[in-house]
């Protein structure tokens, strides 16, 4: 019955979108975004007696303008500046219950090109129109698959419909901030400056400096009148240091730093120093001993730990995973429960842009179905509330909550934005240390694991796979219960099933830190942050590394061997 | 531009040309690497390197695209591609299968020599460890095999130094706003559903040391623009036409006048296409190939054919393709010849894009005589030996992450009778009136798939033209290339292809006796759910 009314309120607001678009064309001063708005209607109405009929039509334009310089060993290796204009054009043909986009046809949704990057109106709404129609054609013939499907499956598990409904939204026109302009000469300077630093560390055999800036606008308009606009410029650094360890191993360090202005970046003297700090961890690494399989207390630092919660519990928040009949569904029969020991509550917030000054990667103000962006309360006091919600209805959730995220060029699914961690068990850094040898001693350990940093990690969420997850820790601490010395190790993956390794966090720190990444899922690669305080674990599993065997190099290196100069 | 490839010149290994090498700083840096691997590369108990070569690609970019009189990309980059490629074993066998090319870093662009050192160094230790696990798994794959092929994995060519001049790209500013003038001609068509130009131009500088002492460097200036209109009939079926012009001297560069003059072509070809009959179901007869439609017919037919590419251990055959039996018997009719000249800068007034004096394996380009009255005397050839063809004739050839293999240079294709074109139009028409036929075939120009992307009926009676569409050819392979030209023209035409390097296919009008066409067997697309927006 409700999808039946949902269909009706799409259907009527597909009619009612001409003529408010007619309207807003008076008043808009973006051309883009009127072509964007006079094409939709055209659209609208061109394919309105059609065959299976379109019931959602957007527009998603994608303006990326972006500068990449990139240095190594005191010398440019790239800089290039680039621009395009890219355009996603979603068409959905049937109703609301049952559309183009179910199940495997999800990719059918969407059509994506390139737009002329002037401002040249005949030239955009032509290159709009083929989209268009290219996508149509799609949708319409992933339409008959998607019914006859239905048609000979047994009933699904979950028969939500395919597009939730969602209130009309106003016309929403954010601040499009100033563009970044780096001075290209004075960058490529400095980076050579920054990566001539592994010069002096031989043992560092892969190294560099890069500097991306993004100036990307995005505009989006929809048959459901929802209109908005949106620029977020970011400047982005990144380290890396690599090395190889004598029996093989592949020995990594990646620091990256992000900021909404240029003087936003740490100053070169920092850079330096942080490229310093690197080598030497690299160094340090090499002739770590590595670590034994291990069950035992653990403690994250909270850059660790956030790392942790996007991978092991934020990915399994995402709505989508609750529907698909390959997703392991470890949360779904989960709401209500509890999920989380009850001193920690987790929310994603993109709405969010800095914690304790730090720019947050993940904030947007709407996402990229033009919904907008909302704080969402996913676990409250350990109890499981809710998920990250697209516009891809499951059991129970029929909205989205503002998440709906994709790379221009992909179907958008639900992802996080900015991950907040939250505990009411904090304690200052010294005392958790405390109880972390306390812990140790306890359990009659002669050690315990200190993560300072994790680079990164996968999940896997399929059902026929392991519900497993693994991190990619890199410096990682052995805590001697005696009162040694700590010492670095190397070759450690923390592994174990999600839940279980949940529920034995017994403590927390009183201060939270913030994790900025790019996470890749199914709808491409999208900007995220993760922000969570230390964490102590009762017991964690680790694993020994899987060991690659490339030795490291035969001859030293060039600078080692004499000098190039 | 900068004075593009023509300054090469050819000295013994003296001391001006020594002093060439150390003043650049790239070839610099790979000698310096080459020697501290050279003497001090090896692994414990492994085999010592016994070839290593750096080839150091130096790629400038620009890259344009216009859509319905608007820009769509603007880009201009360059990039520096390292590849360095170590054999183990020896030349009678060492550890080379058919893709192992080495490995690839990106190399700086700053000609700093320590930046610059570190990359060969990372890319040399790469490349010997992977030569090592191929030496040892072709030799465990080896042993599968019965006989001891007799031919080596390499062959042994006398060093060469060559420094030649680099280029750069000139000013490429004129070409946003041409291809704009271009595409908007569209916008007053309104058949024409899309229009897009696209200019690739590249200033390619290629620098290459190796371990027996050979250095050597060259720079070539490409540019390759395509332009395109499709247009679509009311049956629903789709044309692409265009026009695409590779063109390797600045001077012969087309100017705006003459690029609209082209497109105003293209375009209405494409309209004449969408009311033109169709091609019946089946003909079969008389079919002139125009010049241009030949070069194409070569470049896929005989080109690839006479490149030698060493099969797989265990397979049989002198090299892949057409002609892997076909050494020393008749491919072609009797009277047509087929030479590879690289050496050859210049064709029937046009510059030749796969012009060079020195192949990627720094061996002299030499001219071959590939096929003499329709017989196969050789193949073309790079360091990797086939089956009675011991060497090289410096035609090994790669892009930038690829080890040289066999590639066409120049490749001539000439009549020992050419006929004049009207003598062949001639021709045509009689043997089409014996056939007692109202009409036959005459191919403009071929497309992708060798299907006729230009087809006329010429009509008996008085000559006249009129296109058709959507038509195949049954069969058109190398069969039909060798008894079924009974004739060729005097119109040597050159066209010009690029795709990571250079080459050419120069050739005339052809007369088949007897081919077969039918209807494409490509269906039609459905036409616009709604019509494109008014353009004008």
């Amino acid at each position: 019955m409700s999808t039946l009314r949902a269909a009706g309120v799409f259907g009527l607001s597909l009619l009612s979108a001409l003529s408010l678009a007619a309207q807003q064309n008076g008043k808009n001063t973006d051309l883009v975004l009127q072509v964007m708005q006079q094409e939709l209607s055209r659209a609208a109405a061109g394919l309105q007696k059609s065959d299976p009929a379109p019931y959602f039509l957007s527009y998603n334009v994608d303006d990326e303008d972006g500068t990449a310089i990139a240095a190594t060993h005191g010398a440019i290796i790239n800089s290039v500046h680039a621009k395009r204009r890219l355009a996603d054009v979603s068409v959905r043909v049937g109703s609301p219950a049952l559309d183009n986009t179910h199940g495997e046809s999800r990719s059918s949704g969407n059509t994506a090109g390139q737009l002329p990057v002037s401002d040249d109106p005949k030239a955009l709404g032509h290159d709009l129109w083929e989209l268009t129609d290219a996508q149509y054609k799609q949708a319409a013939r992933a339409f008959t698959t998607a019914q006859s499907q239905r048609a000979v499956k047994a009933d699904e598990e979950d028969k939500s419909p395919d597009f939730s409904a969602e209130k009309p939204a106003e016309a929403m026109t954010l601040p499009v901030n100033a563009p970044l302009s780096p001075d290209v000469k004075v960058w490529e300077e400095r980076l050579r400056r920054i990566s001539a630093v592994f010069n002096q560390h031989p043992l560092v055999y892969e190294s560099g400096a890069m500097l991306y800036v993004t100036n990307d606008r995005r505009r989006f308009v929809s048959s459901e009148n929802v209109q908005v606009t949106s620029g977020v410029p970011l400047a982005r650094v990144f380290l890396i240091a690599q090395t190889i360890a004598d029996d093989g191993m592949q020995l990594m360090r990646v620091e990256t730093f992000e900021a909404p202005a240029l003087d936003g970046l740490p100053r070169e003297a920092a850079l330096i120093e942080h490229a310093e700090r690197m080598a030497g961890d690299v160094e340090k690494l090499r002739k770590a001993p590595i670590a034994e399989p291990f069950n035992g207390p653990a403690l994250l630092s909270g850059r660790a730990a956030a790392v942790f919660f996007h991978e092991v519990l934020g990915h399994r928040l995402e709505g989508q995973r609750q529907r698909g009949e390959e997703e392991g569904q470890t949360f779904t029969k989960q709401v209500g429960q509890s999920v989380l020991p009850a001193f920690l509550s987790v929310a994603d917030d993109p709405t969010v842009r800095t914690f304790a000054e730090v720019p947050l990667a993940g904030y947007f103000a709407f996402d990229d179905e033009g919904i907008p962006a909302q704080r969402v309360e996913v676990i409250q006091k350990g109890i499981l509330k809710q998920f990250l919600m697209s516009r891809m209805p499951v059991r129970n959730f029929l909205h989205s909550n503002g998440h709906g995220r994709a790379q221009a060029g992909f179907m958008p699914v639900a992802r996080q934005g900015n991950l907040i961690v939250t505990s009411t068990n904090g304690v200052p850094e010294k005392e958790l240390r405390a109880q972390f040898l306390a812990e140790i001693k306890k359990q009659n350990k002669p050690y315990g694991l200190y993560f300072e940093d994790i680079e990164g990690g996968f999940t896997l969420t399929t059902r026929n796979e392991p519900q497993a997850f693994q991190v990619l820790p890199v410096m990682v601490w052995k805590v001697y219960a005696d009162g040694r010395p700590d010492e670095l190790v190397r070759g450690v993956d923390i592994v174990g099933t999600p839940l279980a390794a949940l529920n034995r966090i017994v403590q927390t720190g009183d201060k939270q830190f913030v994790f900025n990444g790019l996470c890749g899922a199914e709808s491409g690669s999208v900007p995220v942050s993760a922000v969570a305080p230390a964490m102590l674990f009762s017991e964690i599993e680790v694993q020994r590394k899987a060991q690659a065997h490339d030795r490291p190099p035969i001859l030293p290196a060039p600078a080692a061997a004499g000098g190039a100069r | 531009m900068k004075q593009f490839a023509t300054a090469f010149f050819l000295l013994t290994a003296t001391l001006p040309i020594f002093s060439q090498v150390q003043n650049d700083a790239v070839l610099g840096a790979l000698q310096a690497e080459m020697a501290r691997s050279k003497s001090d590369l090896k692994l414990l108990n492994e085999k010592p390197p016994y070839y290593i070569e750096y080839s150091l690609t130096d790629q400038e970019s620009f890259i344009a695209d216009s859509s319905m009189g608007a820009p769509r990309t603007e880009l201009h980059l360059r990039v520096r591609t390292l590849r360095a490629m170590v054999l183990v074993g020896d030349h009678k066998r060492d550890n080379s299968l058919q893709f192992s090319a080495g490995a690839v870093e990106i190399a700086p662009l700053d000609n700093d020599p320590e930046a610059l050192r570190q990359q060969i160094w990372l890319a040399t230790d790469k490349a010997y460890k992977a030569a090592l696990q191929q030496y040892a798994a072709k030799q465990v794959m080896l042993k599968q095999f019965q006989q001891e092929q007799p031919l080596e994995d390499f062959s042994t060519e006398k060093p060469l130094t060559e420094i030649g001049a680099t280029v750069k790209l000139d000013d490429v500013s004129r070409w946003p706003a041409d291809l704009n003038a271009v595409t908007m001609i569209a916008r007053q068509h309104p058949n024409v559903l899309s229009s897009t130009a696209a200019m690739r131009a590249f200033a390619v500088n290629r620098y290459f040391v190796n371990s027996e002492g050979s250095a050597t460097r060259k720079g070539q200036i490409v540019y390759n623009l395509q332009t395109v209109a499709t247009a679509q009939a009311a049956d629903g079926m789709r044309f692409d036409q265009g026009k695409a012009y590779v063109i390797v001297a600045d001077s012969e560069l087309p100017s705006r006048e003459k690029l609209l003059g082209d497109y105003s072509q293209v375009i209405e070809r494409v309209e004449a296409l969408r009311n033109a009959p169709m091609v019946e179901e089946q003909y079969r007869g008389p079919v002139l190939f125009s010049a241009d439609a030949t070069t194409t017919l070569f470049a896929a037919l005989v080109s690839p054919n006479v490149e030698a590419k060493k099969p797989r251990p265990g397979e049989t055959g002198r090299t892949l393709g057409a002609f892997a039996s076909s050494y020393k018997s008749r491919v072609l009719p009797q009277f047509v010849d087929v030479r590879d000249d690289p050496t050859r800068q210049t064709a029937a007034g046009r510059s030749l894009a796969g012009y060079y004096l020195v192949d990627d394996d720094a061996v002299k380009a030499q001219a071959v005589n590939v096929i003499e009255k329709g017989i196969l005397k050789t193949f073309l050839m790079s360091r990797q030996p086939i089956l009675n063809l011991p060497n090289s004739n410096g035609h090994g050839r790669s892009g930038a992450f690829q080890r040289a293999s066999s590639e066409t240079g120049n490749l001539f294709i000439s009549s020992s009778a050419p006929v004049k074109t009207a003598d062949l139009k001639q021709q045509f028409l009689e043997a089409c009136k014996a056939r007692g036929a109202e009409y036959c075939y005459r191919v403009d120009s071929l497309g992708g798939r060798l299907a006729p992307d230009l087809l006329y009926r010429v009509y008996t009676k008085d000559g006249h033209e009129e296109l058709v569409r959507g038509a195949a050819f049954e069969q058109l392979d190398t069969r039909e290339l060798r008894n079924g030209i009974t004739a060729m023209g005097d119109d040597q035409t050159v066209s010009n292809f690029y795709d990571q390097f250079g080459y050419s296919v120069i050739a005339p009008s052809a007369l088949f006796e007897e081919l077969q066409i039918k209807r494409s067997p490509l269906g039609n697309q459905k036409l616009p759910d709604y019509p494109a927006p008014a353009m004008n």
